[in-house]
């Protein structure tokens, strides 16, 4: 009785094990995919920051401070904490010069789902809004945009094949594992 | 007493250590010329900087300003948003907040015969916002009767303090101080002199109860206050032409009172011009403040009725 129950506790083990392997390797392939996902919606949220900025330059002929401050009331999250952190250091002109406000205010997207070539592009663009006329601040925002939305579908693109990749592996990796150790 | 801060943020960040230790209470203007030394223009005379100290004659060490610093400080002035400011790049000087004004000079650049902007910006020159509270309330009285303000006309050469004086009257009237009662004043801020609005906002005291158009033509200001405002008073500064004649005649048939400026140097003078001469020939102003410098350099101001009789005369 006793071996049958020690065989009967081994075997309950071994299925706890196996589904908690197995639950762990397809959650960090739905976790890479979702990682994915998560960056192609904060570039689509600084497209649509860019935007922003050029209608309320463009139409409101807003300061940049007042600009930056009307575009984080419509969004949320990390970009919303970037662009009050941002607002805060330059909101007083003269205090703060811009370029290094903006590179340190990107400092707030750095441990999020952006890549390091996403915070490039970022600063470059904050590096060129200054100083513009309204021609040519027109211009380089929408060369911005434009490049942002080439950078975002080919993402969208890399997306829909790596996510069921990565979920594909994690399961696989998962029954991998399991196989191994049974 | 040490620079201003609102003054000093304008200026670059490398220039900001000379300016700071220099006392500004007679400041009137700093102007910066690429590769030129700097001037400050204080009472009236011209100085250099060199070592934060202020020297009359110009040294090896004075100050210089180098494009870099231009560059920077139109950063700051416009708050790095020169599309911001383009309609007052166009017209050459930029009213800041402070109500402090510059200045531009570069390379004109026009497009249909206007001008479109002013761009290789190389000299800047900041005049600094010296609002003169009380410089009105020796002359307030004379220019009201029965607690209605009398139309009133402020004639003066440039530089002898009509727009000041006018400003200050505005804030009398609008508070209800120096035996006013409080009126509703519209103010027609063509040249942002009055109220020098930044963003929308008066950086000059006017009053609580003015209403301000600022950059706004004095012959369509007229008309939109009369018809949305409601004020008791429209002021106005350097009238000139014949529609700012007939927007007057206009908002004195809606019931309001003028308080307006014009260059010149005595009531006499102003009568030949184009402008005015109906309005004169109507008594339609019932005051002249004529505003000028006794031989001592003391500020005068003589106040005539509207048959041009001195009824008093005011210095300071």
């Amino acid at each position: 009785m006793i071996k049958t129950m020690t065989w009967q506790v081994n075997f309950l083990v071994k299925l706890i094990g196996i589904v908690m392997i197995g639950m762990s390797a397809a959650l960090i392939g739905y976790q890479l995919s979702a990682v994915m996902k998560k960056r192609i919606d904060m570039l689509c949220t600084i497209r649509f920051i860019m935007e922003e900025i050029l209608n309320e330059a463009s139409y409101g002929k807003e300061i940049l401070p007042e600009v930056i401050l009307a575009a984080s009331l419509k969004v949320d999250g990390r970009e919303k904490e970037w662009l009050l952190c941002l607002h805060e250091k330059i909101r007083i002109s003269g205090e703060y010069d811009f370029i290094h406000a903006w590179k340190e205010s990107l400092d707030v997207l750095r441990h999020t789902a952006l890549k390091t070539e996403d915070i490039k592009i970022l600063e470059s663009f904050g590096n060129r809004i200054i100083n513009l006329n309204e021609d040519r601040l027109s211009g380089i925002i929408d060369n911005y945009v434009r490049t942002l939305d080439e950078h975002v579908n080919h993402l969208k693109s890399e997306y829909a094949v790596k996510s069921r990749l990565y979920r594909s592996m994690g399961i696989l990796t998962g029954l991998f594992i399991i196989i191994i150790v049974i | 007493m040490f620079m201003r801060k609102d003054v000093l943020r304008l200026v670059s960040t490398g220039m900001r250590r000379e300016f700071e230790p220099i006392e500004d209470k007679e400041l009137n203007e700093i102007r910066l010329r690429t590769d030129k030394p700097v001037i400050l223009v204080v009472n009236d005379k011209e100085y250099f900087l060199d070592n934060g100290r202020l020297e009359e004659s110009l040294d090896e060490g004075a100050l210089i300003v180098r494009e870099a610093d231009i560059k920077e400080t139109m950063e700051y002035i416009t708050n790095y948003s020169l599309y911001a400011f383009q309609d007052e790049v166009k017209k050459g000087f930029i009213t800041v907040r402070g109500g402090h004004r510059i200045g531009i000079c570069g390379k004109v650049v026009y497009e249909n015969n206007d001008i479109r902007t002013i761009r290789n910006i190389q000299s800047l020159n900041i005049r600094i916002s010296n609002q003169v509270v009380g410089c009105g309330e020796n002359v307030a009285f004379m220019l009201q009767k029965e607690g209605k303000f009398r139309n009133t006309l402020i004639i003066s050469r440039p530089g002898m303090g009509k727009t000041t004086l006018l400003r200050d009257i505005v804030r009398l009237m609008s508070n209800g101080q120096g035996g006013f009662a409080g009126h509703t004043v519209g103010v027609v801020d063509e040249r942002s002199e009055i109220a020098a609005c930044y963003l929308g906002k008066p950086q000059n005291d006017v009053g609580i109860r003015t209403d301000v158009l600022d950059c706004c033509q004095k012959k369509d200001g007229m008309l939109m206050l009369v018809r949305s405002m409601n004020p008791d008073v429209i002021a106005v500064d350097e009238l000139g032409s014949v529609e700012d004649s007939r927007a007057i005649e206009y908002a004195a048939l809606c019931g309001c009172n003028i308080l307006a400026t014009i260059h010149g140097s005595s009531v006499r003078e102003i009568e030949r011009k184009e402008g005015m001469k109906q309005l004169m020939e109507e008594k339609f102003f019932e005051r002249y403040i004529v505003c000028d410098m006794d031989s001592t350099g003391r500020r005068v101001r003589k106040v005539y009725d509207k048959d041009y009789d001195m009824a008093g005369e005011f210095f300071g």
